[in-house]
């Protein structure tokens, strides 16, 4: 199969090279010189040789990064295409002279390397790239390693991965390969679209908003009317009065009772828009906390908690807020200002001209410092946000700083934040109270003007000029221009909401990397035979962890992981229990795939119990029937007796019912360690998984738990991880894991007796163990 | 007064006057120390941020000994010894070194910017560097735009964690740096 080639200059140079465009299997690109610039060096893998091109472009060329949204559907690989180049320099070597295409990671970014089988050849250093190039790098540094070893190349297995990192719809590369969200078409579908399409789900709230909302704007339209015009021009007045002349108690009683509605259904719009604004961010709470239950653990290791707990909270209550003041807001000013707008030029058109000045000026104001007061909205919500992490950091470390006795110095950090804070917010203050009076006044000013030109228009007898009239007109002047005025704070809730949406979307939309298969296998017992085949893993694409791994598990057997830290171990747990799911090769439980086993299935049958044990805040008996909160009573006492947590739990006064967790009973190291036990026990599962189960315990206390560890391993496929190897004495296989590859499998004496890394390992903890006089 | 531990602790500085540092013909950086060949190092800044020329961590890249069993927690690149201060070399040598550390800690320099524009979650930037005009994309929020070492540094990263630097931020054009603050 052809490999994409870049441009039609890049073949014929390939050409001239002497090397046949359709023999290239795999392409990749450097986009660095050794020297410290932006230069491409294009990677060509045929099946027995291997190509570096180094070329000159006839033109500059802006440098895009990943995730830069170019025109529609380009990506920059397109737009260089179309740029003739020139050969720079051509290295081509045979794969069976080259040891290894070696990366080397430098900071965010990395250095390609040849090295050659003959040792007496120095390495060659060929370019250096961006984090950009390194996943296609790594394919082809780990093609050649197969080439190498097995003579051909599965081309499947390095199929390029296209659709996985650009929009199945448009073809653009995801900004973030963990979020996959394409900015472009989540653009199309824009976030307010969205946000509007959750309205229908609050029809009844949504009615009674629109309705409450016009009748109010109606009413406030109606006050002026009724206490300018109709008080003073008709009640007042016996020439023009007709029906209302004299009817002061009627008018002034209307006046009162529009009043009365106005403020009772403002009241009811205001309870109804809340109710709808809780049940949205109870709504949205729900559906963010959901997605992050069904994302792999590859995206909470790449993500800030903290940050991701502000969306739960902060960015779902801005978009509430928008809901229960913007859009109201919105709405009621459109209304007035389009009422007022109508009342004017029925009553006083002339007034419109004067009006059109403020209103000009306030918009002019608001235009020139809009850019500017928004940079201090944002300076002062970052300081804020600051603040907050500030204080939270010190109060999470308390306890060392008062071992070290720091609590000045922390003062004194959290005041510079906090003058910070202050200086921004005071500024913020400072104009946005110079600002307001500015305002007011060109208002007044022209309010004046109308008073005085009406006022004159009355005393010249002026027709269609009344006492009522000049009332009305000043109501609904102001009717027009507050909105206008209180524009910028609308701008802001929804820069604020459209922003938090963005964010909560986005999460949202995560797509896992693990995924449950369409038609998943359900088994409700499962025997417990574990195949694990040519498996290689890395979390990064140029840093593979764990290396062509091959083993056989069976049934009930007790497998212990022996080997350094850093060398693979827990990382095949991860790929066990399919937090991760493998990059080649393949792990089966019963002859199964994990990709086409349920999730559920492998849940209920694999228990994990790891060195860091977590207790979630609620009961001990909740604790431990955490898997199966269904579980009988007696399983509990049953399960914490062969945990050997059931003395323990009794000695406490509330039992069983005893609340743990944060902010309760604490526990030790060694009565968590057990309920987690306990906790394993009870879902009875086929396959056991201990990760440095009990490295964090004292002697003693491991003795202990080892027993009822033992208890739990009977007849039950086990894979324990074990630094201190004495732990792993009722093995019945070891497997020795060096620098993510299997370097020696057998039982404890073949092992002894091959005199390999297990043995090296033993007798080092033994000598350790000597010296410490343990 | 007892012996601080940190005392007995030693630290190998790599002495000037006995390291002959050398960039090959295949761009590969050696060192001779002592009368041995390290035909591979690497070198670390210990703090590329507060102190960029002082303690830098030369590092061996050999990775024949793999197969030796290792410490618990050791690094696979051994190391070799510190450079306590690069000013301590001599012009040519710390000429070689600094090209290396340039390769390792690559960050465009921004000059200035040319553009911004925020789109649903993500900040667009085009900017101009001392490396020509690059185009890359940020996430909104923190932890992108951060001010290190004695604060008139500004590191910015881009999705993908590359680099990209403004070595004095007092010192750029002041629409760049009203941009900028905004973020920060």
């Amino acid at each position: 199969m052809e490999a994409e080639l870049f441009s039609p200059y890049i073949v014929d140079i390939l050409v001239g090279e002497g090397m046949r465009p359709e023999s290239v299997l795999l392409t990749a690109c450097c986009d660095r010189s050794l020297d410290d610039k932006f230069e491409d060096t294009y990677v060509f893998l045929c099946i027995d040789k291997v190509g570096f091109l180094t070329v000159e472009y006839d033109k500059q060329v802006s440098k895009v990064y990943n995730g830069f949204v170019l025109k529609k559907g380009k990506k920059q690989s397109d737009e260089k295409s179309n740029i003739p180049c020139r050969k720079k320099r051509y290295l081509q070597y045979k794969l069976s002279d080259i040891k290894e295409l070696r990366l080397v990671n430098l900071v965010a970014s990395g250095e390609l390397f040849v090295k050659f089988e003959d040792e007496t050849k120095e390495t060659l250093a060929v370019s250096a790239y961006t984090n950009a190039c390194v996943s296609d790098l790594a394919k082809i540094s780990r093609a050649i390693d197969k080439i190498k070893k097995t003579g051909t190349l599965n081309f499947a297995e390095f199929k390029d991965k296209d659709d996985e990192i650009c929009c199945p719809k448009c073809g653009m590369m995801y900004v973030d390969k963990v979020r996959k969200v394409c900015p472009r078409c989540a653009n199309r579908k824009s976030t307010f679209t969205r946000l509007l399409k959750l309205v229908p789900k609050y029809k009844k709230n949504v009615i009674i908003a629109a309705i409450m909302t016009l009748i109010v704007s109606l009413l406030g339209l109606v006050q002026p009317y009724m206490s300018g015009t109709i008080l003073f021009d008709k009640g007042l007045n016996a020439e023009s009065g007709g029906f209302w002349y004299g009817k002061v108690g009627l008018i002034v009683g209307i006046i009162v009772l529009t009043y009365l509605l106005y403020t009772v259904l403002t009241a009811i719009l205001n309870i109804n828009m809340n109710t709808m604004a809780q049940n949205m961010m109870y709504d949205l709470k729900l559906d963010i906390f959901k997605s992050f239950q069904t994302m792999s653990m590859g995206f909470f290791t790449k993500n800030r908690i903290g940050g991701i707990m502000n969306r739960i909270n902060n960015d779902t209550t801005a978009v509430a807020r928008f809901f229960i003041s913007g859009i109201p807001f919105l709405m009621i000013s459109i209304i007035q200002f389009i009422g007022g707008l109508v009342m004017l030029i029925k009553l006083n058109p002339k007034v419109i001209i004067l009006a059109a000045l403020p209103a000009f000026v306030i918009i002019v104001i608001l235009k020139a410092t809009n850019k500017y007061m928004w940079r201090l909205y944002q300076k002062a919500w970052n300081i804020g946000s600051k603040l907050t992490s500030s204080v939270s950091d010190s109060l999470r470390g308390v306890k060392v700083v008062k071992a070290f006795g720091k609590e000045k110095d922390e003062i004194s950090r959290f005041e510079k934040i906090n003058q910070k804070c202050f200086k921004i917010n005071y500024k913020l203050c400072y104009t946005t109270n110079l600002l307001n009076p500015i305002y007011s006044l060109v208002i007044s000013i022209v309010t004046y003007g109308i008073w005085i030109i009406s006022g004159m228009e009355i005393v010249n007898g002026a027709t269609g000029m009344s006492y009522g009239v000049l009332a009305s007109t000043l109501s609904y002047f102001g009717m027009m221009l507050t909105p206008i005025q209180s524009f910028s704070s609308f701008m802001e809730w929804w820069r604020n909401a459209m922003n938090s949406a963005q964010r909560m979307y986005d999460l949202i939309d995560v797509d896992p990397d693990v995924k449950e298969s369409n038609h998943p296998v359900v088994m409700d017992k499962v025997k417990g035979d574990i195949n694990i085949k040519n498996v290689s893993f890395g979390y990064e694409p140029n840093n593979t962890i764990l290396k062509n791994l091959n083993a056989d598990i069976k049934a009930g057997e007790m497998i212990g992981i022996v080997g350094h830290s850093g060398a693979g171990k827990s990382t095949l747990i991860n790929l066990i229990t399919r937090m991760y799911d493998v990059d080649e090769g393949s792990i089966s439980i019963d002859g199964y795939d994990i990709k086409d086993i349920a999730m559920r299935t492998l849940r209920d049958n694999i228990a994990l119990v790891t060195q860091d044990t977590y207790i979630f805040q609620g009961t001990v008996l909740e604790n431990i029937a955490y898997a199966n909160p269904e579980a009988k009573r007696e399983d509990v006492i049953a399960a914490a007796k062969i945990a050997k947590a059931h003395d323990f739990i009794e000695a406490m006064p509330e039992g069983y019912d005893t609340m743990v967790g944060a902010g309760y009973r604490s526990m030790s190291g060694g009565e968590r360690q057990r309920i987690s036990i306990a906790r394993a026990i009870l879902i009875n599962p086929r396959i056991l998984i201990l990760d440095e189960a009990t490295a964090a315990l004292d002697t003693e206390t491991e003795m202990s738990i080892q027993d009822a560890l033992d208890n739990l391993t009977n007849g039950r496929t086990t894979l324990a991880i074990a630094h201190r190897l004495s732990t792993l004495r009722n093995a019945d296989r070891l497997i020795v894991i060096e620098n993510g590859e299997i370097t020696e499998m057998g039982t404890h004496s073949e092992l002894v007796k091959n005199k390999g890394v297990y043995y090296r390992l033993m007798l080092k903890q033994a000598e350790a163990l000597k010296t410490k006089g343990v | 007064m007892s012996e601080s531990i940190i005392d007995s602790v030693d630290i190998d500085y790599i002495d000037p006057k006995e390291a002959k540092f050398n960039i090959t013909e295949n761009h590969i950086l050696t060192l001779d120390l002592n009368g041995v060949h390290y035909p591979c190092v690497q070198l670390h800044r210990s703090f590329p941020f507060t102190n960029p020329d002082q303690y830098i961590s030369v590092r061996d890249d050999d990775d024949s000994d793999k197969d030796e069993v290792r410490e618990i927690g050791n690094d696979k690149k051994k190391e070799i010894g510190i450079i306590r201060d690069l000013n301590e070399f001599d012009a040519v040598t710390r000429k070689i070194l600094d090209k290396y550390l340039e390769l390792r800690y690559f960050a465009p320099a921004i000059i200035r910017i040319i553009s911004i524009r925020e789109e649903f979650g993500y900040r667009y930037w085009t900017v101009e560097t001392d490396k020509g005009v690059c185009k890359f994309t940020t996430r909104l929020g923190r932890g992108t735009v951060v001010t290190v070492g004695s604060g008139d540094k500004v590191m910015i990263y881009d999705v993908d964690g590359n680099r990209f630097q403004i070595p004095s931020f007092s010192q750029i054009e002041s629409k760049t740096r009203k941009q900028i603050e905004m973020f920060m």
